[in-house]
C-alpha cells in the first residue's frame, strides 16, 4: 500500500459513506473458538465518538463512490462533481484487520456506489467479506445489499455478513420517483423480501440441523431520509411499522436530511438539519419496539406530525388523560411503561422492588424515574400526590415551562423557518 | 464498635466476612491497614488473609447467594470506594437473612449503594473495552496504556483474551501501576516496574504503526458530519479524561 494514496482514498470513501447512520454492531454471537482474530459477543461496543456525537463502532466506507445512478439526495450521484476513488478488495481487508487488531473498531460496514452494474458491485462486496472470513476474522460485518443484484449473490453475501441492509431512503414511491428516478419502491423491497425469506428458511433449517450456517444473524435494517421531501411523520411511521411487522427488520434508521447539494427538488442549502424531528422519530420508534405502543396511537389524523416541543410519549399521555393516574404499586408493567418520565429500565425496577415494599416517592426517586415529569401521572404509597394537576386548564403549559429541554435552542430556530 | 483491619485484598475481605458472621453486630467498620487512622475509641481486630479460608467462604457464599450476586460483590470491591466493605457485608447479611432476591431491593440503603457502584464499575469496564488503543511494537506485541477510574483490568481480561486470541497484547494501568499480559496461552498479571513511555516512543513501533494510526485519525476526522456538530454530546460519550490515551484525540 502506498501511504498517500490509501490516505486519500480513505478520506474520500469514508466521507461519502458517513451519511449512512446505522452503527449497530450488536446482536450476533460469532465466537472465537479456534484462536483466531475477533469475537462478537452479542453486545456492541462504540469505540469512539465523532464531534457530532455519533458513535464509531464500524469502519464505515464505500467500496467506491463511482455510481451510475443519479439520486438527487446523494453526494455520490453521477452528476455531482466530486473526486472519485475505489478501493481494491485487499485494501479493504487490510484496513479492517489492522484497525480491528488495534481495537479501533468492531468490524466493517461496507457499502458502495453502483459501478458497471448491480451484480458486478455486489460481487466485489461479497469478495471482501469472503476473504475476511477466510482469514479467520470473527468481527462484525454489515454489508449493503445492492438493489437489483441477483438473489444468488445476496444469498452468498448473507452467509458471510452479520447484517444486510437495503436503504429505502425515501418513505414513499412518489418521493422516490422525484429524487431517485432510476429506483422504485419495488427495487428496494425486492431484495428486502428475499433477505427476509432467506433468514426465515435458515432459522427453520437451524432448528432441524445444527450445522446449517447462519444467514445474516444480526438481521436486516434500513434507513429513511427525513426532511428532504414533504412526507408527514405519520407516513414515515406507517412505513416503519410495515418494516418491523411485515419485513421483520431489526432496525429502521432515520437520517435528518443534510443539504449537501443544490437542486430545485431539494430544500435549500441553508436549511438546518431537522435534528429535533429526527430525534422525535427515534423516540416514536422506541415506543413501537419497547413500550408496547401501536403505530396508530402515535399521531392523530388532524396532526399527522409528531410534536416537536414534547416527546411522543408525553404527547400520547396528554391526549389520553383518562388513562391516568395509575397506581405504581398495582399497575401492570405494560401500563407503567406508558407513564411519561418512566423508562423501561425504571419500569422493570419498579415491578421488581414493589415485591419487597410498597413504594413511595423516595423509592421512586432512587430508582431513577424522572420525578418532575412522572409525578402527575402516578400515585404511590404516600399521602402526597400531584395527580390533581392533570385536570387543571393549563396543565400542558405548566409541564413544559417547569422543565427545560436541551433541544429548546434548536427547536426555536427550526420554528422560525416557517414564519 | 469493632473495626476489622485487613490487607485490602478480595481474599482478605472474604476472611473478614467469615470472622464477622461468627459474631454479627449492627455496629462495625472495616478498613484496610493502609487506610486506617487510629483513634481512641475503636477496638480493632486484625484479620489475616488465609487463601484457603477465602476459597471456602467464596464457595459457600456462591451457594447461598448465587454467582450473579457474588459478581456484584466483586464489582463493588473493584470500585475501590471507601465504605465499600461495610456495604458489602451489610448486603451479604441481608441476603443471608432474607434470601438472595433481597439484593434487588433497591429500597434498602446498602443494596442501593452496591447496585449503583456496580453500575459505575460495569460502565467503566465497558468503556475500557472500547477505549483501549493498541500500538503495534517491533516485536509484534500490541501494547496499550489506560487510566481507568476503577480497577477494571481483571474484568476486561477475558474480553480481550477472546477477541485477540492470535496476537500478544499488553494493557497497562498507569494509575495502579500494573498490567495484564497475554501470550496466546493465557493472561498474566505483571506488577514489575514498567516504563509506560516506551509504548509511546515511536522508535519502538512496528514499521506500519504510523501509517495505520494516521489512517485511523484521518478516518475519525472525515466520518464526522460538520453540520451536526454537537460538542456536548461528544464529551458526554467520550469524557475528556480519557482523551489522553486515545490515538484519535490524544497526544501520544
Amino acid at each position: 500500500m502506498i501511504p498517500e494514496r490509501i490516505l486519500t482514498k480513505l478520506s474520500i470513501l469514508s466521507d461519502a459513506a458517513k451519511y449512512d447512520v446505522s452503527c449497530s454492531s450488536s446482536g450476533v454471537k460469532r465466537k472465537n473458538t479456534r484462536k483466531e482474530l475477533g469475537n462478537s459477543s452479542g453486545m456492541g461496543i462504540c469505540h469512539a465518538y465523532t464531534e457530532d456525537g455519533r458513535c464509531v463502532s464500524l469502519l464505515k466506507i464505500l467500496f467506491t463512490n463511482h455510481c451510475i445512478f443519479d439520486c438527487a439526495y446523494c453526494v455520490s450521484r453521477k452528476s455531482n462533481d466530486v473526486q472519485r476513488a475505489a478501493f481494491t478488495v485487499d485494501e479493504v481487508v487490510s484496513l479492517t484487520i489492522n484497525f480491528y487488531r488495534r481495537n479501533y473498531i468492531e468490524g466493517l460496514f461496507l457499502s458502495s456506489g453502483i459501478f458497471k452494474n448491480a451484480d458486478f458491485t455486489m460481487e466485489r462486496l461479497t469478495a471482501v467479506c469472503k476473504k475476511l472470513r477466510g482469514l479467520g476474522f470473527n468481527g462484525y460485518i454489515h454489508l449493503k445489499a445492492i438493489p437489483g443484484a441477483s438473489p444468488e449473490l445476496i444469498r452468498e453475501a448473507g452467509l458471510y455478513a452479520d447484517r444486510l441492509s437495503v436503504n429505502v431512503e425515501m418513505p414513499t414511491e412518489k418521493s422516490l420517483k422525484l429524487l431517485a428516478p432510476e429506483k422504485s419502491m419495488q427495487t428496494v423491497l425486492h431484495p428486502m423480501r428475499s433477505i427476509r425469506s432467506e433468514i426465515r428458511e435458515h432459522d427453520e433449517d437451524r432448528r432441524k440441523f445444527k450445522k446449517t450456517p447462519a444467514f445474516a444473524p444480526a438481521g436486516q435494517s434500513t434507513q429513511m431520509i427525513v426532511g428532504a421531501t414533504r412526507e408527514s411523520d405519520s407516513e414515515i411511521l406507517a412505513m416503519t411499522n410495515f418494516f418491523y411487522r411485515k419485513m421483520h427488520l431489526k432496525r429502521v434508521y432515520y437520517s435528518g436530511y443534510i443539504p449537501v447539494l443544490k437542486d430545485s427538488r431539494l430544500p435549500a442549502l441553508t436549511t438546518k438539519v431537522p435534528l429535533v424531528r429526527e430525534h422525535r422519530l427515534y423516540q416514536a420508534d422506541w415506543l413501537l419496539r419497547f413500550y408496547g405502543f401501536d403505530v396508530s396511537e402515535l399521531t392523530v389524523a388532524e396532526q399527522p406530525n409528531l410534536e416537536l416541543d414534547i416527546d411522543p410519549k408525553l404527547s400520547w399521555a396528554l391526549r389520553n388523560l383518562h388513562f391516568f393516574p395509575i397506581d405504581i404499586n398495582q399497575a401492570d408493567l405494560s401500563d407503567i411503561l406508558r407513564v411519561p418520565g418512566i423508562g423501561h429500565k425504571s419500569a422493570r425496577k419498579i415491578v421488581q422492588s414493589r415485591r419487597f415494599a410498597r413504594l413511595n416517592w423516595d423509592h421512586l426517586k432512587k430508582i431513577g424515574i424522572s420525578f418532575n415529569r412522572a409525578r402527575y401521572f402516578i400515585t404511590c404509597n404516600s399521602r402526597v400526590h400531584y395527580a390533581d394537576a392533570l385536570w387543571k386548564p393549563h396543565f400542558r403549559n405548566h409541564l413544559i415551562s417547569s422543565s427545560s429541554s436541551k433541544y429548546e435552542a434548536l427547536f426555536n430556530t427550526q420554528l422560525s423557518l416557517f414564519t | 464498635m469493632i473495626t476489622y483491619l485487613y490487607d485490602g485484598s478480595f481474599e482478605g475481605l472474604l476472611c473478614v466476612s467469615y470472622h464477622y458472621f461468627k459474631q454479627p453486630d449492627e455496629l462495625f467498620a472495616i478498613t484496610s491497614f493502609d487506610e486506617f487512622i487510629p483513634d481512641a475509641f475503636s477496638i480493632t481486630q486484625d484479620i489475616e488473609t488465609d487463601t484457603k479460608l477465602a476459597e471456602r467462604v467464596m464457595k459457600r457464599l456462591c451457594e447461598r447467594l448465587g454467582r450473579a450476586n457474588m459478581r456484584l460483590v466483586y464489582h463493588v470491591y473493584l470500585s475501590e470506594s471507601i465504605r465499600k466493605e461495610f456495604h458489602i457485608i451489610c448486603g451479604i447479611r441481608l441476603a443471608l437473612k432474607e434470601g438472595p432476591e433481597a439484593l434487588s431491593n433497591v429500597a434498602d440503603r446498602s443494596v442501593l449503594f452496591l447496585r449503583e457502584l456496580e453500575k459505575k464499575v460495569r460502565r467503566e469496564k465497558h468503556r475500557m473495552e472500547a477505549f483501549v488503543r493498541f500500538r503495534k511494537m517491533k516485536d509484534g506485541l500490541y501494547a496499550a496504556v489506560v487510566e481507568p477510574d476503577f480497577n477494571v483490568l481483571p474484568l476486561i481480561a477475558p474480553h480481550f483474551e477472546d477477541r485477540y486470541a492470535d496476537q500478544n497484547w499488553l494493557i497497562y494501568d498507569a494509575r495502579r501501576h500494573y498490567a495484564i499480559f497475554y501470550d496466546q496461552v493465557g493472561v498474566k498479571l505483571v506488577t514489575t516496574e514498567f516504563d509506560a513511555s516506551a509504548i509511546w516512543n515511536s522508535s519502538n513501533w512496528d514499521a506500519e504503526e504510523v501509517l495505520f494510526s494516521d489512517l485511523w485519525k484521518k478516518y475519525f476526522k472525515s466520518t464526522n458530519i460538520e453540520a451536526r456538530k454537537n460538542a456536548r454530546l461528544h464529551r458526554q460519550h467520550m469524557p475528556v479524561r480519557y482523551w489522553k490515551y486515545l490515538v484519535e484525540k490524544g497526544r501520544y
